[in-house]
């Protein structure tokens, strides 16, 4: 699947291929793994998805982000399976006239796959043990009080 | 019969897929029905959403026999 890859996501040459003769901003961004959650040492950690529904959702979210900003370069791959400590996960780049879009597109694509995308991330610790979620620091999920039984 | 596909964190109550009956009319009634079925994965159920055919769906959504239904816990990617 063009969005979604089990091996390890070559960084150098997705940023070759980004440059474009009307893009005067690149963005990358590059997810990675960290050592260590809440003080605790993690080890690896290991990804999921359903996946004919993320890479669809993948593609559409750079397309939606081309439209509103114009984009002349909208690529985001992101890694499934076991991921060591420091190798990427997830790398977005986006490519427009001007840095400020190139920007705005990016952080808007990978909020949305970190939040809407069903991409799940597990956390294996260096003492043992492993825990669904990690979720994002950037939103509390909340439990939907309606459906609780 | 209704195929569902369980992922992440839900796997720990649920196997990764299996079929119910296609009296569950809805998503509502596919939610308690899972609750009931598993009462410690609750909460986890409650932040769940529903998709069919690869699309997010409300919980008065319509289920039909042939549906395959992928149960989403909440996303982590990234």
């Amino acid at each position: 699947m063009e969005h979604l890859c089990t091996e390890h996501i070559d960084v150098g040459s997705l940023w070759q291929r980004s440059h474009h003769p009307e893009a005067g901003g690149l963005v990358l961004f590059s997810g990675e793994v960290r050592d260590n959650h809440q003080g605790k040492a993690v080890s690896h950690l290991y990804y999921e998805a359903a996946e004919s529904m993320a890479n669809n959702m993948i593609a559409a979210l750079l397309e939606e982000a081309t439209q509103r900003w114009g984009l002349h370069v909208a690529i985001a791959v992101h890694r499934l399976g076991k991921v060591a400590v420091m190798e990427t996960a997830v790398v977005v780049i986006t490519g427009a006239a001007h840095r400020k879009e190139a920007y705005a597109a990016n952080q808007y694509i990978i909020d949305r796959i970190k939040h809407d995308v069903p991409i799940w991330k597990c956390e294996y610790f260096a003492g043992g043990g492993r825990i669904w979620g990690g979720h994002c620091s950037c939103k509390e999920e909340r439990v939907d009080e309606s459906v609780i039984f | 019969m209704i195929k569902l596909e369980f992922y992440a964190a839900l796997k720990d109550h649920f196997p990764a897929w299996m079929e119910v009956d296609d009296t569950l009319k809805d998503v509502r009634a596919l939610r308690k029905y899972l609750v009931d079925r598993d009462m410690s994965a609750s909460v986890l159920l409650a932040q769940c959403r529903f998709a069919v055919d690869d699309t997010f769906v409300d919980e008065g959504h319509a289920l039909r026999a042939g549906d395959t239904v992928l149960v989403i816990p909440p996303s982590s990617g990234g």
